[in-house]
């Protein structure tokens, strides 16, 4: 077999095979010979055709069996032999098949382009400060205040802002006739915190128990719910109680009640080291983004389509899927919008991971059995398992492999940020 | 009788690829009203070779029944005609 490879743009191989005429007919020989075994002509019992008849018979069977059999080895030789690792289909755009005759094969692949030199050191970028001011704490315990209030009756209080109001609700369109979707008892409606409709937050302020209230709501021809949709809907609301929230004291009790906290000190401390890491988190985030950005600004390279569009294809799946699990989303689903609307990020996404291969490339950067042992017993320790049987069960579950990625890009945004000239913001 | 219809067709089977191939005899359908020498004729004009022996039966037409009305299928004549030696028909390598 002769095999020569083409290269066309950097991703794409162009494959002319020639397969010696002995082994065409070797291979149509024995193509024949099956058929011979299975061929049934009347005058002739099965298996029993001679095979110049069976020949005749099944010229075109035969010859299409015969094609597609040297195509395929031929293919997959010829990779081999010329060291081609394609990522597409093949496009077969010449074939030339004669009995007797050597056969010609041209097929065109795509390829990973081979980047040899990427440019990726010294590259400027900002790690953002991630120090925590002591308003973001008093903000962050604030909120769980807030996430721990509780709400009191009070009898004789007229709503206010920051009240919750209970309720019972009835909804009548222009009509008279009662809409069982806007209607219910007992429904609790926050005031002054836009929560709910401005109409209702506007009729209950100043309610106090034992008030009615109405309120009127033009919906438009295109609301959400269609029980509602183009309907001018009367909401009567019968005010049953009024709430005052009440948040609790940051006090050590309160430090107790929201964990193994001893003194509210220490629940500052914990909130600190939270929100700390949290911003270290979204620092480090913003300082890899940028170096991914303007790692691929910096090194062009052709892109080869087909990655773009398997990648492509993988997400219209998915969001196909999506969409079917929900059937307001199902209506709107468009393969092609979806597709352009994702190229941009997918084409992005291909990009870095191939300069980052070229860089695990050249700066040997790679994941060993101790660091995946090493960091699966992290894992085992989270979820209380011995290391060994953790690792069994991510096996299975097939994302060892994944864990594997994961820990080399790891590794090579280790290696990246050591290379790059980082600035730290105050 | 015209020779294209003294020979009604070529038979292709088991056993006639056998004899074909170990007594250079060829199979062939003619009419029921040929005769050994209108057959050696036409089989030697038609296929330019030389006919050495030609033997004939009469094939009686099976019964056949669509649920009960019986039918009969036609009789025909065969006819295994051999060649000289180093005559070969070409034309029975395939159908």
């Amino acid at each position: 077999m002769h095999v020569e490879v083409l290269q066309e743009p950097s991703w794409k191989r162009r494959i002319q095979i020639e397969v010696p005429a002995d082994q065409v007919t070797r291979e149509y020989e024995e193509i024949s010979r099956r058929f011979q075994r299975t061929a049934s002509l009347p005058g002739f019992r099965k298996g029993k055709v001679p095979r110049s008849l069976v020949q005749k018979s099944f010229a075109g069977r035969i010859r299409q069996e015969v094609v597609n059999r040297l195509l395929d080895d031929a293919y997959r030789n010829a990779i081999r032999e010329a060291d081609i690792d394609p990522i597409s289909y093949p496009t077969i755009d010449k074939l030339e098949f004669n009995l007797g005759e050597p056969m010609t094969i041209h097929a065109v692949v795509e390829v990973k382009p081979e980047i040899e030199f990427v440019d990726y050191k010294g590259v400027k970028a900002v790690r953002p400060a991630a120090a925590i001011t002591d308003d973001d704490l008093d903000q962050a315990l604030e909120n769980l205040r807030e996430r721990q209030a509780q709400f009191r009756c009070v009898e004789g209080r007229t709503a206010q802002a920051d009240d919750m109001v209970i309720v019972d609700q009835e909804a009548h369109d222009e009509t008279g006739l009662k809409i069982p979707k806007g209607s219910g008892e007992d429904l609790a409606i926050p005031v002054g915190r836009r929560l709910t409709r401005p109409e209702f937050e506007e009729a209950l302020i100043g309610a106090a128990a034992g008030d009615e209230r109405k309120v009127q709501v033009d919906f438009p021809a295109d609301a959400d719910d269609p029980a509602f949709a183009g309907k001018n809907v009367t909401f009567t609301l019968f005010v049953k109680e009024v709430k005052l929230k009440e948040l609790p004291d940051l006090d050590d009790d309160f430090a107790s009640e929201m964990g193994d906290f001893g003194t509210v000190d220490d629940l500052r401390a914990a909130v600190h080291a939270d929100l700390e890491r949290h911003a270290t988190q979204r620092a480090e985030e913003s300082l890899r983004s940028q170096l991914v950005e303007i790692l691929v600004e910096r090194n062009p390279f052709d892109l080869p389509v087909a990655m773009v569009e398997r990648y492509l294809d993988s997400v219209v799946e998915s969001s196909a899927a999506q969409s079917r699990r929900d059937p307001r989303e199902a209506a709107s689903f468009d393969p092609d919008v979806v597709r352009e609307q994702h190229r941009e990020m997918a084409q992005k996404l291909i990009r870095k991971t191939l300069l980052f291969e070229a860089i695990q490339k050249l700066e040997s950067i790679a994941v060993s059995e101790e660091d995946l042992d090493e960091h699966v017993a992290k894992i085992a320790e989270l979820n209380n398992l011995p290391p060994r049987k953790m690792r069994v069960s991510l096996e299975k579950e097939g994302k060892l492999a994944r864990l594997h990625d994961e820990l080399l890009e790891e590794k090579t945004f280790g290696v990246l940020i050591a290379l790059a000239d980082v600035a730290e913001t105050a | 009788m015209d020779h294209r219809e003294l020979i009604v067709r070529p038979l292709l089977t088991e056993k006639g690829t056998h004899i074909k191939e170990t007594e250079n005899k060829y199979l062939f359908e003619v009419a029921v009203k040929a005769n050994k020498i209108q057959i050696k004729r036409a089989i030697e004009e038609i296929f330019d070779v030389r006919v050495k022996k030609v033997a004939t039966m009469n094939r009686l037409g099976k019964m056949k029944r669509v649920r009960i009305k019986a039918g009969r299928r036609p009789n025909w004549k065969k006819a295994i005609v051999t060649l000289a030696e180093g005559h070969t028909l070409e034309f029975f390598e395939g159908a």
